[in-house]
């Protein structure tokens, strides 16, 4: 579905930066507030606000704000795409396979015509 | 452009794997792998035809394929990066769509071993996501940084089992 090729586009940029992933990976182990994200990062902060507006776009990250925290989580959804496009890569070698394994009965014949 | 994958990088996390049992000698099933002539006749996914292909069976030769299917091309290009007779092949692949766009790398590892019935191919696929969208990469979004799906599928298991 084009609607679904569209958030893969913008999965795959958010992810295909290392702050993200840094990110990504930190809250992968849990919720955290913003701050929290950003500290490790050799950035200012609204420079970390920048890349999680980016995640959040993408819908790989949630956001909320609880008085003057805004706290950050996962949204495991997303993650089901990329796991749909790996499924499809999966299904791919399937159906090649079975197509390798009629041609070498092709193949073995033909030896076995010739031999 | 065939550098090796960085296992780090990856975070060792498992990436794809498939093994089948094929029904013919190793030494065929290795040679289905061998021209042009043979991979063009079972490569391409289904309802796509091979276009051209050339394949070159040496460490840094060409694996590259041109396929068309429904609306669109790929593109793959490849190097072997391993070859060793009956046994093993490591291709370090990339697909481009019908522009060029580079979508993904995918370094492929196969292995070759007798079984009853026939031989066992195993397949062991790393996949590098390149950006895919052709407007990001336009606006200016930084090339050249790669991420890797592993890392992310192991996540996800990890987040579903929490």
């Amino acid at each position: 579905m084009l609607n679904q090729q569209i958030d893969l586009d913008l999965l795959f940029h958010a992810l295909a930066d290392p702050a993200r992933r840094a990110m990504v990976e930190r809250l992968s182990r849990g919720p955290a507030p913003v701050t929290e994200l950003a500290r490790p990062l050799p950035m200012s902060l609204p420079a970390a606000m920048q890349h999680l507006d980016v995640l959040e776009t993408a819908g790989l990250v949630r956001s909320e704000k609880i008085g003057r925290v805004r706290t950050c989580a996962i949204e495991p959804r997303a993650f089901g795409q990329i796991e749909q496009w790996l499924a499809a890569r999966r299904s791919e070698w399937e159906k090649r396979l079975d197509r390798l394994d009629e041609y070498l009965r092709t193949l073995e014949n033909e030896r076995d015509g010739h031999g | 452009m065939a550098e090796a994958i960085d296992r780090e990088e990856t975070g060792g996390a498992p990436p794809l794997k498939l093994s089948r049992i094929l029904r013919a000698r190793r030494e065929t099933v290795f040679r289905a792998w061998s021209s042009a002539e043979h991979v063009k006749r079972w490569f391409a996914p289904e309802g796509c035809t091979v276009e051209e292909a050339a394949v070159e069976m040496r460490v840094g030769g060409r694996f590259e394929l041109s396929m068309r299917g429904p609306g669109m091309v790929h593109l793959l290009r490849g190097t072997f990066v391993e070859i060793v007779p009956n046994t093993r092949l490591v291709l370090d692949m990339r697909v481009d769509d019908g522009d060029g766009t580079p979508l993904f790398r995918a370094y492929t590892e196969l292995g070759f071993a007798d079984a009853p019935g026939g031989t066992r191919l195993d397949v062991t696929q790393t996949y590098t996501l390149i950006d895919l969208s052709k407007a990001w990469m336009l606006a200016g979004a930084p090339q050249g940084w790669n991420s890797t799906l592993d890392n992310l599928e192991r996540e996800a298991a990890g987040m579903e089992g929490a």
